[in-house]
């Protein structure tokens, strides 16, 4: 018996050390969860839309800068008026099948994301197409009258609803990319699956073991450089420790460490934070008795030293004032009320509370999470030193959370916001008086618009000085949020991983990526 | 006989259909909906979804639809996957939580009724005093705290099993024992006591008196007549350990279907959320009818008429 646990021991031991070897040309990255869905009509999460970006090219890509840059199409033609842009396409641009990418298949796509029977959720990210939205919401049935045409095979004819600068970062976007009729239509259930899938960007799924790894391989056909890698390999490892763990043993290449995990990596030269397109703010639903007054809310975003939270959350996020973030057009640091207890103390006096007497009391509310948690629990404290008044933190299920500001929001909630496109547009649009993600109950049609003017503007500086008008009655005037933070992402990559270029979107191209077997 | 299993049978799909219809009347009173989102979209986006997956629809027409597929044994598609049906997820996921789940029964049956059956046997000694310790442990210990201790121990420190993820066997066997850990020490205790019990009746020791002793003793006098409460809870853990543990599942990061009896709920997934519980329920009804004929096997004053 003992003689066989030994041999079972040097059997066991015998298999690790084999398993120890030097890296491969393969990237190994954590997903962290399984992605939803590869049609990319229908993906709307990170998880999909990473896997996408390797799988696809649209009509532009993003170069490191985030601006957009050609990709399948080579050069565009914007008329005079701003509402039609003409784009030329590569006549290289192959799909994994070896057959050419055209301008229909992007037709295709488009009328497939705003059919309505897609069900897409992020059919509105081509709103700005002429018909868009009245084919969308069912108003016209003919797809056909979509503003988007094939003139030939290498020539699609866009028209827009209204000029939008942006609309060439619109068509990075995941859900813009071509699409094959003859594959949806012949596996409409499967399409997405390894066994039938075709992509025209650098990579190709070959392997999908649902919730645990996707293995994509470069496409043969790519148009441009070709991959480096030989295998780009997506795992689902949702565990924070388990992640953390398998980055350790070497299992994994790249991770993202949790907060908690942090502090234990920051001195490594592994370990990495990049800017991120994103901001966290408490909002004020503004028509509750105890924020409804413009001074009582000004008071309250003055009292938060935004300065501590890198200190609490210990992931080098940027204390924000402000709410478009730093590393695109629009932001202005000196936009929102700096730390100023006298003057709020103040204020809180003028509208009726001398040293917080007589004051109500608010709920503070937030979607249970250990981040969200520690924030919250640091603004309470804040507004009960500074301010002197009674403030009540309560924490609900994410789903509930939602339901709730949708429905009742509380006196002053915790969210974020994280760019989809590298734009102000994208940012400023989040409070217009119809948007859906505005859950303070505020509507100001000066608000909407400057943000209209905005939105067409071509002139940088000109615009530039909407968007501040914009957030300062956002921000002063009404102060219907106070923004609390910039989110910075939190990176650990292996020392092998060479060219992996961060953005500040969180995306990765990883075509450019090479592993360099010489590194340990 | 015949009569017996066909009226088990109809009581089992009633007991089925009532777990769904309690399922999906809660579910659906739940508040927040699978397609609420941090990112709202125009409400006409929200119509087409409503209208695709017959959300827009009253809540009884949303039942008669749904039992009228589960008749015909379809799951629907998930509302989370959007791609996939739920029966495929299940398919895919099943089969990883029951082999598992299997290995873990058989380390839980073997270990767990051999140091119950030492431990009666040498009553009071320090195997038994041991044995109990550790049975105590098992139970007590949650099983995220025995697999983060697994994983210290033997991917960590002594770096001779994979920490984590499903490449070869080598990986089954942290989680195995993990899932394992409580069910063996619930196992052990259980037949300790039944046997100290059974120990002492007469029969015994007139088979003692005959001549029979050592292992044909314990195994066909012993342990046939101390098995029933064994086999009785032998029933739900079978189902409980083949759907999968959403925490064992999650650390080890296996992709099996435990996972989903949390996940499904978080997403508000409702066809799924269906499905796990459906085919957990249905594992407990036919597990329990598969315990209630073997009593027949193990004592023969049980007729089944």
């Amino acid at each position: 018996m003992r003689r066989l646990s030994l041999l079972l021991l040097i059997f066991l031991m015998s298999g690790c050390i084999a398993k120890n070897r030097a890296p491969k040309d393969e990237l190994r990255y954590d997903l962290e969860t399984e992605p939803p869905s590869l049609d990319w009509s229908i993906a709307t999460d990170n998880a999909s839309i990473m896997v996408l970006t390797n799988l696809n090219e649209g009509l532009t890509r993003y170069d490191k800068n985030l601006n957009a840059i050609p990709a399948i199409a080579q050069s565009w033609d914007i008329s005079s008026d701003g509402k039609k842009y003409t784009f030329h396409l590569r006549r290289g641009a192959k799909w994994s099948d070896g057959k050419p990418v055209t301008a229909h298949d992007f037709v295709y796509s488009w009328q497939r994301l705003v059919n309505p029977a897609t069900a897409a959720e992020y059919a509105y990210f081509l709103y700005l197409v002429k018909n868009a939205q009245a084919i969308n919401s069912g108003a016209i049935k003919d797809l056909s009258q979509l503003g988007a045409r094939a003139l030939d095979d290498y020539t699609l004819e866009v028209e827009l609803e209204h000029p939008a600068v942006f609309f060439p970062i619109v068509v990075t976007f995941v859900v813009t990319h071509p699409q094959r009729r003859d594959l949806v239509e012949k596996f409409p259930d499967s399409w997405t699956e390894p066994e039938h899938i075709i992509t025209n960007g650098p990579f190709v799924p070959t392997y999908w073991h649902h919730e645990y790894k996707l293995v994509a391989e470069p496409n043969p056909y790519y148009w441009d450089a070709k991959p480096k890698i030989k295998k780009l390999i997506f795992y689902m490892v949702n565990e924070t420790t388990t992640e953390l763990t398998l980055y350790d043993t070497g299992d994994f290449d790249m991770v993202r460490p949790t907060p908690a995990a942090i502090p234990t990596y920051r001195k490594s030269p592994e370990y990495l934070d990049w800017p991120y397109l994103g901001n966290y703010y408490v909002g004020f639903n503004i028509e509750k008795p105890a924020v409804k007054d413009p001074r009582v809310r000004r008071a309250l975003s003055m009292a938060v030293d935004r300065s501590r939270i890198p200190e609490i959350l210990k992931g080098g996020q940027i204390p924000a004032t402000s709410f478009i973030p730093p590393g695109m057009s629009g932001h202005n640091p000196d936009i929102g009320y700096k730390f100023d207890p006298e003057k709020a103390r103040a204020l809180l006096a003028e509208a009726g509370y001398p040293g917080g007497k007589n004051f109500p009391g608010i709920t503070l509310a937030f979607n249970t999470l250990d981040q969200n948690q520690l924030v919250c629990e640091y603004v309470q404290a804040q507004w009960q030193k500074n301010l002197g008044i009674p403030v009540y933190l309560r924490n609900m299920e994410w789903k509930v959370f939602l339901k709730e500001l949708e429905q009742q929001p509380p006196d002053v909630f915790r969210l974020g916001w994280i760019a989809d496109y590298p734009d102000p547009n994208n940012f400023a649009e989040v409070f217009l008086s119809v948007s859906g993600n505005n859950h303070t109950r505020w509507k100001s049609r000066e608000y909407d618009a400057l943000v209209a003017r905005a939105a067409v503007e071509t002139d940088p500086k000109k615009r530039q000085e909407l968007y501040d008008q914009a957030q300062r009655l956002l921000l002063e005037q009404d102060c219907v949020i106070v923004p609390l933070y910039f989110y910075v992402q939190n990176w650990l990559v292996k020392p092998y991983v060479k060219g992996l270029q961060f953005n500040a979107l969180q995306l990765f191209y990883f075509k450019d990526v090479w592993i360099d077997r010489e590194a340990r | 006989m015949a009569r017996f299993l066909l009226s088990r049978v109809i009581y089992g799909l009633i007991v089925v259909w009532a777990v769904a219809t309690i399922t999906f009347m809660l579910m659906h009173s739940v508040p927040g909906g699978p397609f609420d989102t941090e990112k709202k979209f125009p409400p006409e986006i929200l119509a087409n979804i409503k209208a695709k997956y017959h959300l827009d629809q009253p809540l009884w027409r949303q039942y008669q639809f749904y039992m009228s597929d589960l008749a015909r044994l379809k799951f629907g598609p998930s509302f989370k996957y959007r791609n996939r049906q739920v029966e495929d997820i299940l398919l895919t996921t099943f089969p990883v939580s029951m082999y598992l789940g299997f290995w873990a029964l058989v380390i839980a049956i073997s270990m767990g009724l051999s140091a119950g059956t030492i431990s009666a046997l040498r009553h009071n000694r320090a195997f038994d005093r041991m044995s109990m310790f550790l049975a105590t442990l098992g139970i007590s210990l949650p099983s995220f705290v025995i697999a983060t201790l697994l994983i210290y121990v033997f991917a960590h420190r002594l770096k001779i099993l994979p920490p984590a993820l499903l490449e070869d066997w080598r990986h089954y066997l942290l989680p195995a024992f993990s899932l394992a850990a409580a069910p063996t020490a619930y196992l052990a205790r259980l037949s300790r006591s039944s046997l100290l019990e059974t120990v002492s009746r007469p029969f015994v020791h007139a088979a003692q008196a005959r001549g029979i002793y050592g292992a044909r003793l314990i195994v066909r006098h012993l342990l046939k007549n101390s098995l029933s409460p064994v086999v009785t809870v032998l029933g739900p853990l079978v189902a409980m350990l083949i759907t999968g543990s959403f925490v064992i599942e999650k650390i080890y990061s296996i992709p099996g279907m435990g996972r989903y009896f949390i996940t499904a709920v978080t997403n508000r997934d409702y066809p799924l959320i269906m499905a796990v519980t459906i085919v957990y329920a249905a594992l407990i009804v036919v597990m329990n009818l598969l315990v209630d004929l073997s009593y027949a096997l193990l004592d023969p004053r049980v007729r089944i008429k």
